[in-house]
């Protein structure tokens, strides 16, 4: 069975910030203005991280993209009460929405911080509801929501493939932040095929894996910068 | 001031109506804009459900044709019928006809017509029951759409449950 995984090389990511800005346009993210942001309400599935170290002459700069990084032993799966978020059987981690009762316990558990509480009714004004993927739902207020490595995509794919008469394969998918890098730093496909790329960069001497030590087995991998 | 017994009775006799409106308001049948006769199109003459409902073996949504798929073969009266002589009319405006949908399911459920029609190889009656039997407007689904028939489904058929291939 496939399991994806997604690797991000730190050396190509320019912090350009357009896979965030893909993530938002593709699964219908609430845009949320200076105001709500300063109450920490900011809104974001996928977000760069800006790492600096050094000083002065010597400062250095990383952008440090971060999805939910899809733990294989997610510690939100384990104490959301209402079974609202699950490990799927192809390694994404999921977020019913329809069962979420917004508690965030979820939030609390996650290390990442990969979690976001939508504190927004789903409106967008005019005509621009007209413009939201109709492949993810529009939440309602009050749940909890994630990264889901654009499994929509996943499904479609699938799909695809079925009417081609064959299984789905690594290279059928491509989420929405992948697709949209002009840097090509990020890559996604399946960790089960030892020949795939993604599995081919795991096994490079620069992948690490953030908070390894935690045991949460993340199936998102990152290349360290070169020296 | 009433007493109260006769308090609790009152309210639940409220009770009984608010809910008993609510019911009527949920469960209110179905009227299309035109009395279609399903079964004339499908026994009668021959048409197959995909000749008007033309996604229904290849897109998500089967889709409810409009006037377009209509004119096809009703731009000019084929009979003297008076609800043939509205659908005339609604092509000759090029207005849209007002269809109402039957079956639907909430936004957070994916459903594809393709991969339960051309790949599953389910055939239409299934979820739609015997459409192509009625000879006017079903005010009601013959099948109700539940989560639980859905899985029901799945399960007989070995198709996996896992929750992420159909909700969003």
């Amino acid at each position: 069975m496939t399991r994806w995984g997604m690797v991000i090389d730190l050396d190509r990511c320019t912090g350009c910030g357009s896979c965030m800005a893909a993530c938002h346009q593709e699964n219908n993210l609430a845009a949320v203005g200076p105001e709500e942001s300063s109450r920490d309400r900011a809104f974001h599935w996928l977000r760069v991280l800006p790492e600096v170290s050094g000083s002065g002459a010597e400062v250095k700069v990383r952008y440090v993209p971060q999805p939910c990084v899809q733990c294989d032993d997610p510690p939100c799966v384990r104490v959301c009460p209402v079974h609202a978020t699950y490990l799927g059987e192809e390694g994404i981690v999921a977020q019913i929405y329809s069962r979420c009762i917004g508690c965030r316990y979820c939030m609390a558990a996650c290390p990442y911080n990969a979690k976001v509480f939508n504190w927004y009714e789903p409106e967008w004004p005019g005509d621009l509801k007209q413009g939201t993927n109709p492949d993810v739902s529009l939440r309602p207020k009050g749940v909890v929501e994630k990264c889901t490595f654009c499994h929509h995509r996943v499904v479609k794919a699938r799909e695809e493939a079925r009417a081609a008469g064959r299984e789905i394969r690594d290279g059928d998918v491509t989420p929405a932040c992948a697709e949209s890098c002009p840097a090509r730093a990020i890559e996604f496909g399946d960790l089960e095929d030892p020949t795939s790329r993604v599995s081919e960069l795991t096994r490079s001497p620069r992948a690490f894996r953030l908070h390894a030590d935690l045991g949460t087995r993340p199936k998102v991998y990152y290349l360290a910068e070169r020296d | 001031m009433s007493s109260g017994p006769v308090r609790v009775a009152l309210l639940g006799v409220l009770l009984l109506i608010v809910t008993g409106v609510a019911f009527s308001l949920l469960d209110r049948p179905i009227e299309q804009p035109i009395a279609f006769n399903h079964r004339l199109h499908v026994e009668d003459l021959g048409s197959d459900c995909t000749d008007c409902h033309l996604y229904a073996m290849t897109g998500v949504r089967a889709t409810i044709p409009n006037v377009e798929v209509c004119a096809d073969c009703h731009a000019e009266a084929q009979t003297d019928s008076e609800e043939e002589a509205l659908l005339v009319a609604y092509i000759a405006s090029g207005e849209p006809i007002p269809w109402r949908k039957l079956y639907w399911v909430p936004d957070h459920v994916y459903f594809s017509h393709r991969r339960h029609t051309a790949i599953g190889g389910i055939e239409c009656e299934t979820c739609h029951g015997p459409m192509g039997e009625a000879s006017e407007p079903v005010p009601r689904p013959f099948v109700k759409v539940t989560m639980n028939g859905c899985m029901e489904c799945h399960e007989q058929t070995g198709t996996s449950n896992d929750c992420l291939l159909c909700h969003k």
